[in-house]
């Protein structure tokens, strides 16, 4: 009579494609049909098709999961927030809760699903739980009284390498705050990714022993027994228009407890503390550490050691350039003073050869003139002579002066006094 | 606090820093220090002719009335007009006999004062048994 079997739907959305299964829950555990995948644009056929397995099986409970980033673990309800119990006095927190108009009873947090997968190995030594859910590694130190600490990083784009940095920096950041490294490490991976286990193994120098299972598998595990279903899935605390789910649990329970299923049968081994929505308010200051925990972990992960050191780096690495523009700056002004100093000295050199060579053509037209000539007027320069006067010995004047200038102009001119007036032009 | 491990602005730094040395610093030291020698060598031709012509004390900036006052003490009759900026006509007269004192004037006079003879050109003209002669100083 499959009519009368109890079946467990499972849905989650990775991406753009939801995904979907559904299994039938026997004692010995629950038998998985095919997986079936519906692109979003397909939403519609996608909840019709749960809307048949609703039809076709009458105890069913459909069971999704909060892949959302934002979850935290708290020692304190948080009444204004949706929480799940994990145990004792720990939950899951966040901020609200989207099914994006899905058929859903029960919604957990990927945080209670790894605690029932390793609550039996918790002991009191320190262990980091790592569940890698859809490309997201969701961490938490745990003992077996207490998780100390939890954390959400999403590692989509990264390599295998990177997420095993990340996962190491995440012991760091933990150690930074409690002095405590995880003795031992357990891993749920929810993807088949043997070169991530590889690297992390490599990198983190611990034996890991990972769990491989599908999200699919899990959530029927949850949905599979009602006294860890209802002590697991996420509670919303929120006005009676939020509560939905939880309401459609209890009238689910309520239908089913009619139909025979006992919702307490069984507490051996499952959390069944349902004091759930209790009193207690949220604790701000436990919130205000995990933010500022948060802010320390982006700080960390954002490559660089903290803000102030960045500052005292981005001062040190000045130091170097001042230095430079100061020596380049002190050797420019030197330089240019330098210059004009030598600018002056060159123009007094060449100055004082000018007026050398002037004097020493002047001295040689005079000498070449003797006695042979009486001077009128003359000028002299480095680049030409013209002189003008009266001569008294024609021959030895020209000759004298066409020996010192070859290339010059000697012309006479007889005077009506019965003197001659010569005239000489020549360049130097 | 290794390079690799700052941010893009120490490493910026780190590389602007490296280019200004070898562009910029380097060169302009390179420069700086030939300069100095150029300038050392320079110093001591000018310093030759100091020896040269006997002069004791270095040439100093001109002003008019120490030029005057000194030319004066050389010449009968001395003329000197401020013309263009940092230019004065000077006129100088000499005996016709004397007129080695006008070459031995001119050939150490930029080692008494920072000046120099405008285009190196003398003029002169007899006037009276008297050597008139005319240049134009400017200032270095």
């Amino acid at each position: 009579m499959p009519n009368r079997q109890y079946v467990t739907i499972t849905h989650y959305k990775e991406r753009e494609f939801y995904f979907l299964n559904h299994a039938i829950q026997t004692e010995d555990g629950f038998i998985a049909k095919e997986m079936e995948q519906f692109h979003e644009s397909e939403k519609e056929k996608f909840i019709e098709r749960i809307r048949l397995l609703q039809s076709q099986y009458p105890h069913t409970q459909i069971a999704s999961i909060s892949l959302a980033t934002n979850q935290t673990v708290t020692d304190k309800e948080d009444k204004n927030k949706v929480s799940a119990k994990i145990f004792n006095n720990n939950f899951v927190v966040q901020d609200k809760m989207d099914i994006g108009n899905t058929p859903t009873t029960l919604y957990f947090s990927p945080f209670t699903i790894l605690y029932q997968e390793y609550k039996h190995k918790l002991d009191n030594k320190l262990t980091l739980l790592i569940g890698y859910f859809d490309r997201k590694l969701y961490m938490m130190f745990a003992t077996e009284d207490k998780i100390h600490q939890s954390w959400v990083i999403g590692t989509r784009g990264l390599s295998e390498k990177q997420i095993a940095i990340r996962v190491y920096k995440s012991m760091k950041a933990y150690y930074k705050i409690s002095y405590k490294f995880a003795d031992h490490i357990e891993m749920l991976l929810t993807d088949d990714s043997p070169k991530l286990l590889k690297v992390l193994r490599e990198e983190l120098s611990l034996t890991i022993l990972p769990t491989q299972n599908s999200i699919h598998n899990l959530l029927h595990h949850m949905a599979g027994e009602q006294s860890r279903a209802s002590s697991s899935y996420i509670r919303s605390s929120l006005s009676t228009g939020h509560t939905s789910i939880a309401n459609d649990l209890h009238n689910d329970y309520s239908s089913q407890k009619s139909s025979g299923v006992s919702l307490h049968s069984d507490t051996k081994h499952n959390l069944e503390n349902l004091k759930l929505n209790s009193s207690s308010t949220g604790d701000a200051s436990s919130i205000r550490t995990d933010i500022s925990f948060f802010d320390k972990l982006k700080l960390l992960f954002s490559n660089k050691e903290s803000s102030g050191s960045s500052v005292r780096s981005t001062l040190l690495a000045f130091v170097p350039f001042l230095f430079v523009v100061g020596m380049g700056g002190y050797y420019t002004l030197e330089g240019k003073k330098e210059l004009q100093s030598m600018e002056i000295l060159e123009s007094q050199i060449y100055a004082q050869t000018n007026n050398a060579l002037l004097a020493t053509t002047s001295k040689d037209v005079f000498l070449s003139m003797g006695k042979s000539a009486e001077l009128k007027n003359a000028l002299i320069s480095n680049s030409k002579i013209k002189l003008k006067g009266i001569v008294w010995g024609i021959e030895p004047l020209r000759k004298s002066l066409t020996e010192r200038y070859p290339n010059g102009k000697f012309t006479i001119n007889p005077l009506e006094n019965f003197m001659t007036e010569f005239s000489f032009k020549s360049k130097v | 606090m290794s390079l690799k491990s700052g941010g893009l602005v120490p490493k910026l730094l780190f590389i602007g820093s490296l280019l200004l040395l070898f562009v910029w610093v380097v060169p302009k030291m390179l420069d700086y220090y030939q300069n100095i020698k150029r300038y050392d060598n320079k110093k001591s031709e000018l310093e030759e002719s100091y020896r040269k012509y006997n002069v004791v004390n270095k040439a100093q900036k001109f002003n008019l009335e120490a030029f005057k006052t000194e030319t004066e003490s050389l010449f009968s009759d001395v003329s000197i007009e401020p013309q263009a900026e940092h230019q004065y006509a000077v006129t100088l007269q000499v005996e016709k006999n004397e007129i080695e004192r006008i070459n031995t004037f001119i050939e150490s006079l930029s080692l008494h004062y920072l000046v120099k003879v405008k285009n190196s050109e003398l003029n002169f003209e007899e006037k009276n048994q008297v050597i008139e002669v005319q240049f134009i100083l400017e200032e270095l």
